[in-house]
């Protein structure tokens, strides 16, 4: 399977100056022996990603 | 002490996650950096809001599924410099590069783990107007190698794709805000000849 489009972030009303900002990409493959478990903990990874990274590569 | 970190934006995503069963399996995603717009100037900062970090980070990881390192590699740079590498384990091959375009490719057979993973960290000048926008073109595959393998060849993948924004000096508009497309997810299941099962989630 497969996706693409765009990825978009838009936001208006901020206060003008200077902001930060990250992209990030992530590919995960693991043979498990129990896939539903896995998948509701792939589910909220997205959010972990973030540190994730930090701890990798600090 | 006045807090530096004031709010986050996760503005929006892909998340692709497929289980089923198979001998082997590459999930890829990549963004096409040299296509990427930006409302305002943007320029490369270190990952954190620390001057002294690298701005942009690249990992590949291949694994035991008990978390027990087979080989890896991993690099980082203090500008929007390219930077790649990769590592092959047997027939798997991980790999993840950040150049006009970010790669991260992870594949695995049966018994393995893989992950592959790139970061780059900017900062970008929002005007009087207060509008914001970054945008750029993403893919990500998901491709199993269906062979004669059992249960035992339950596998799950995912790919993700994000733009964080982070608000340092200027007063915080909210706290965290998650629009309309992080809510909506997209489920659906297929069964295949047996004892094959399918379940996908994309958000």
């Amino acid at each position: 399977m497969s996706v693409g489009g765009a990825l978009d972030l838009t936001d208006t009303g901020l206060t003008p100056g200077t902001y930060r900002f990250e992209v990030q990409l992530v590919s995960d493959v693991a043979f498990v022996p129990e896939p539903r478990s896995i998948l509701l903990l792939g589910i909220g990874l997205l959010s972990l990603a973030g540190m994730s990274f930090r701890k990798r590569f600090a | 002490m006045r807090a530096t970190k004031l709010f986050i934006i996760v503005s929006l995503f892909f998340l692709a996650t497929e289980i089923a069963i198979a001998d082997s399996v590459v999930a890829s995603a990549s963004v096409n950096w040299a296509s990427a717009t930006f409302s305002g100037p943007v320029a490369p900062t270190g990952a954190g809001g620390n001057p002294a970090s690298p701005s942009e980070g690249i990992g590949a990881f291949y694994t035991t599924l008990s978390g027990v390192p087979i080989v890896s590699c991993a690099a980082n740079a203090a500008g929007w410099t390219p930077i790649a590498c990769s590592v092959q384990a047997g027939p798997d091959f991980v790999a993840a590069s950040a150049n006009s375009e970010f790669d991260a490719i992870a594949a695995a057979s049966v018994g393995y783990s893989s992950n592959a993973s790139v970061y780059r960290d900017g900062t970008i000048v929002v005007g009087a107007n207060g509008d914001l926008n970054i945008e750029t073109p993403f893919s990500a595959t998901i491709t199993p190698v269906v062979g004669s393998c059992g249960p035992s060849c339950n596998y799950f993948a995912q790919v993700e794709g994000a733009i964080f924004l982070f608000s340092t000096s200027p007063p915080p508009r909210s706290a965290i805000q998650f629009p309309g497309p992080l809510l909506l997810m997209l489920v659906s299941s297929q069964n295949r000849t047996a004892p094959c099962r399918s379940v996908e989630h994309w958000i």
